[in-house]
């Protein structure tokens, strides 16, 4: 913060600006949830169609699931763009400011690249790779440190869950099992 | 009358040195992953699911109410140190006892809170112990309609009465009764909202819902957080135990909260939540430090504390005798049961009598157990605080990922709890309850069994459900959990 500034006006300024972020999140969540419940609705047409709107067929539960989508998300949509409620943009905007979308992409990145290795690289390794790299992706800087106890980790869940538990867990390129 | 013989009968399988071997692990095992910050019960036993594949039922529900009331504990264990409450339950502790341990009283909140929850723990389980076989012979009489309508009423009051937004509430309880809709219908076999994937025709389970929700939206949200401070664990220092004036203020409190929290907790109220903010508000009510709240009064986490731990065994009344789960962590339960082809609801207890008693017998176990264990262990559960939180949090997405990939061996699956876990992260974002998710995603499709059943038999005729006494009450009580707290927010409004 720049100290030329006077206080008051800049104090104004932060407690104008924070609800505003959470109100564009408020918004987009208000619109993506009427849009699922459309689309929900649409599928249940699909089924109706099929099997008919006796009220024991298939098809009555969907109709007011979706249709109680549509309603809670429009009620929803239309409060954040006519009523907002005060607390609900406070914590969306603090946890929007607080968020590293960056991060979080990472993250997400890693868990599906992690469970599409686990078959071909196997349990062990791929779990290893898997901690290195979303340890990395929150910010861990000790690469080598995070691979060893990820190593360690993955080995102990492998042993544990084959040998005592006898859960199946992918070997991948260690044939029989490892070593 | 033969309660006693039935209940000795379970003392003597669960005192079979395997069981206790086992209680004692799940006891164990709960506590560290409970400490673990942000972690629950309901995802400690999702967490540890798998654990439990090679065991045989009986031993599988004796590590489950291990792992509960360690989960339990170690949640208190965050909440007072860290200030970090993993559930809802346990908000009450952390605004009382966090304050405690800064000044100085940490080792003595931790016992409160771990004596608490044994005292109402064992209190509950007595009161289980007798209410539980009169409710099932009760619920003998209950039919199709009347099920839709208790359901109806879970549903009602977990939307109501929780959370700060009607509107968010009732947002939640239909996208999980969506999730519940997914998959083939059971009386048709019609494909409902299967998007053409091959592997949600079997439904999405509800373990994948619950890991998802709370294990990867959680590790999610914190992986992805900007810390601009470190957060600093209490240090536990000072005397271990309740001094006597400490020893006076706490056993009210405790016989309250186990009282509120076995009665709210067995009713449809969704578990901890309603019943531990009750008993901080009495206490608050009642005490004659009124001005210590806020700062660190013990009275004002011990109620809590013990509703809290009262309120698991109030729940496992409607689980074990209507086969219908009021709570995240009864979900949970439910799917497991279901796991090993065992349908609780009132034949229960004469089918699976013998599993029924010695789970209700290693709930006492379990209490003492906790008692013993962790008392000592304080200490050591302090160190896990010191984890550093990329690990912590890369850790919980190997075992969230472990605990689905173990159970189903398909990859789709588990993206698709990838996809509920994204859920579950922007649901936190824009403080949407998870709770009704949960449950409408495991009650709904018993509810519409239920429906359907009823119309069955009356040839498609509604009249059952309003001429049918027992289903008419139930049905006026959901009314009124429904309009009571909308017409309570309508007031505060005027008022304001």
């Amino acid at each position: 913060m720049s100290s030329q500034s006077p206080p008051t006006e800049r104090r104004e300024e932060s407690e104008e600006h924070a609800p505003r972020g959470g109100l564009t999140g408020a918004r987009i969540a208000g619109v993506i949830l009427v849009l699922f419940g459309l689309v929900a609705l649409y599928q249940t047409v699909g089924i109706i169609r099929e099997g008919g709107l006796a009220p024991d067929s298939p098809g009555v539960f969907p109709l007011v699931i979706s249709a109680g989508l549509v309603v809670f998300g429009g009620i929803f949509l239309f409060g954040a763009f006519f009523r907002p409620d005060p607390e609900l943009l406070e914590t969306a905007a603090a946890e929007g400011e607080r968020t590293d979308w960056r991060r979080f992409a990472l993250i997400l990145a890693a868990l599906v690249v992690y469970v599409l290795l686990l078959a071909p690289l196997g349990y062990i390794l791929a779990t290893t790779l898997f901690f290195a790299g979303a340890a990395r992706a929150m910010g861990s800087r000790r690469v080598v440190r995070d691979a060893v106890i990820g190593l360690v980790f993955a080995a102990a869940i492998y042993f544990g869950f084959t040998e005592l538990l006898s859960v199946r867990l992918p070997a991948g390129i260690f044939p029989g099992g490892l070593l | 009358m033969d309660v006693f013989s039935s209940l000795l009968a379970g003392f003597s399988t669960a005192l079979q040195p395997q069981y206790l071997l086992i209680a004692a692990v799940g006891i164990t095992l709960g506590t560290f992953i409970g400490v673990l910050p942000g972690i629950g019960p309901a995802l400690a036993i999702a967490l540890l699911l798998p654990l439990t594949y090679s065991f045989d039922p009986t031993g599988a529900f004796i590590l489950f109410a291990g792992i509960y009331y360690g989960a339990l504990y170690g949640g208190s264990i965050t909440s007072i140190l860290l200030n970090t409450p993993g559930e809802a339950g346990s908000v009450a502790t952390a605004i009382e006892g966090y304050p405690m341990a800064r000044s100085g009283r940490g080792g003595v909140a931790l016992a409160t809170s771990v004596t608490g929850a044994v005292v109402a723990g064992t209190i509950a389980t007595l009161a289980i112990t007798f209410l539980a076989p009169l409710v099932a012979r009760l619920a003998q009489n209950l039919q199709a309609t009347d099920y839709f309508a208790l359901i109806l009423f879970a549903f009602v009051s977990v939307t109501g009465l929780v959370g700060s937004s009607f509107v968010r509430g009732m947002l939640s309880l239909f996208l999980g009764l969506f999730i519940g809709l997914i998959g083939l219908d059971v009386l048709t076999g019609q494909e409902r909202f299967t998007f053409g994937i091959l592997e949600l025709y079997g439904g999405v389970e509800i373990v994948v819902v619950v890991i998802g929700l709370f294990a990867i939206g959680e590790a999610l949200d914190n992986g992805s957080t900007i810390r601009r401070f470190a957060e600093e664990v209490v240090r536990v220092t000072g005397r271990m135990w309740m001094n006597r004036e400490e020893r006076s203020r706490v056993w009210k409190p405790w016989l309250r909260g186990s009282a509120l929290g076995f009665v709210f907790g067995s009713l449809p109220t969704g578990g901890s939540e309603v019943s531990t903010f009750l008993s901080y508000n009495v206490e608050k009510q009642l005490s004659r430090h009124k001005e210590e709240f806020g700062h660190g009064a013990i009275e004002g986490m011990a109620g809590p504390e013990a509703a809290a731990s009262a309120s698991f065994s109030g729940v496992l009344v409607p689980l074990l005798t209507l086969g219908i789960p009021t709570s995240a962590t009864a979900a949970v339960m439910l799917s497991a049961f279901q796991i090993y082809n065992i349908q609780p609801g009132p034949q229960l207890f004469e089918q699976s009598g013998g599993l029924v008693w010695a789970l209700i017998a290693s709930l006492y176990i379990g209490n003492v157990m906790l008692f013993v264990i962790n008392l000592p262990l304080v200490r050591l559960w302090v160190k896990i605080l010191d984890i550093p939180r990329e690990l912590l949090y890369t850790g919980i997405l190997v075992f969230g990922t472990l605990g689905v990939y173990s159970l189903s061996n398909s990859v789709v699956e588990t993206l698709i709890v990838y996809v509920v876990g994204v859920l579950g992260f922007f649901m936190r974002k824009f403080d949407f309850p998870v709770a009704p998710v949960i449950l409408g995603a495991i009650l709904g499709p018993l509810m519409e069994t239920q429906f359907r059943r009823a119309l069955e038999i009356s040839g498609g005729s509604f009249a059952p459900f309003f001429t049918r006494p027992s289903t008419l009450i139930i049905l006026i009580l959901a009314a009124a959990a429904f309009l009571l707290p909308l017409g309570l927010r309508a007031l505060r409004n005027r008022a304001a």
